[in-house]
């Protein structure tokens, strides 16, 4: 039984209308001004700092550092300036560039195994040349800094 | 049982209740006539999931207007970047904030730039700077280009470039 009624009871119904007109309205303004104001590509800056005169980025005097230097015949090499006891197999190390460009993912490997074997290793500088692709440039940039090789620069001519 | 319904409340709950099927004064001359309530809480809770969506997308970094016939390199890793001068370099011509600048006078304008104090009269895109700037370039330029932009940029004082680049994943 859906309930028990002693006597006369007179049930009120309760009908709530909500409108959701003046609702839809607010969201599709919101929605409007987001579309307009959103940012759909989210830039990023790899950052470099630069020593100016005689100022130098490292208090220390000949710091350790691992040099990307730019070369038209043999690539990119990466040499191993002022570490003590630096392994060979790491110094001198080339990456030639094919059709479709270097082999970012070698580099890649390659970074992570110095910063493995030498984790006080924080300088990297980029040695470009005259005809090096600004994205190529950059690429090691990146990578320098993803593999927590916080102090990098680049070194004009 | 119909009445009970959802659906039958909001599509036919009127045109039944109301209309006359057999004999009775309307009959034959009353025409059912269908009536459609739109269903909106389908469409509010999709409205609500787009402004929140658009909401989570909302960036408080610098943004920096590019041009659209420059197409940034991408790197594996970057951080946010700050409010600072943009230098945009296309074609080997340098452009300080839209404004193309030739060579000699283009390590005066960025000191100027850069140094200036934040003052309430000096126009808003350039206050609150820091002594950094923000190089935008087509990943295709050669480095001889920049070469010239950091000795430049270096003599004007400037340490900090922050190169504008696309997230790579």
């Amino acid at each position: 039984m859906a309930g028990v009624s002693v006597g006369k009871t007179s049930k009120k119904k309760l009908e709530f209308e909500l409108n959701l007109v003046p609702f839809i309205d607010i969201l599709a303004t919101c929605i409007c001004f987001l579309l307009m104001t959103t940012v759909w590509i989210h830039l990023k800056g790899v950052g470099v700092r630069q020593s100016v005169g005689t100022d130098s980025p490292s208090d220390k005097k000949d710091p350790a550092s691992i040099q990307a230097m730019f070369s038209p015949t043999n690539g990119l090499v990466f040499s191993l300036k002022n570490v003590k006891n630096k392994p060979t197999n790491l110094d001198g190390i080339g990456f030639n560039a094919g059709s479709a460009g270097y082999d970012w993912e070698r580099v890649e490997q390659y970074l992570a195994a110095v910063k493995a074997e030498i984790p006080g290793l924080e300088m990297g500088m980029v040695i470009p040349k005259a005809t090096s692709k600004y994205e190529d440039i950059v690429q090691v940039m990146g990578l320098l800094k993803k593999q927590k090789f916080n102090e990098v620069g680049i070194s004009p001519y | 049982m119909l009445g009970t319904r959802v659906l039958g409340n909001t599509l036919f709950g009127s045109v039944i209740g109301n209309s006359s099927v057999l004999g009775g004064k309307g009959a034959g001359k009353d025409k059912k006539k269908g009536q459609a309530a739109l269903l909106l809480t389908s469409l509010v809770d999709s409205f609500a999931i787009l402004v929140i969506f658009l909401m989570m997308n909302a960036t408080t970094s610098y943004n920096v207007k590019l041009d659209p016939q420059i197409n940034l390199p991408a790197a594996s890793a970057g951080h946010p970047i700050e409010k600072a001068a943009t230098l945009t370099i296309k074609g080997g011509r340098y452009f300080l904030e839209k404004v193309e600048l030739g060579a000699a006078e283009l390590a005066a304008a960025i000191y100027q730039i850069t140094n200036q104090k934040v003052d309430e009269s000096a126009p808003a895109h350039i206050q609150g700077r820091t002594k950094s700037l923000i190089v935008v370039a087509d990943r295709n330029m050669e480095f001889s280009d920049l070469n010239n932009l950091i000795k430049i940029a270096s003599s004007a004082g400037i340490t900090d470039f922050k190169f504008a680049v696309l997230p790579k994943k």
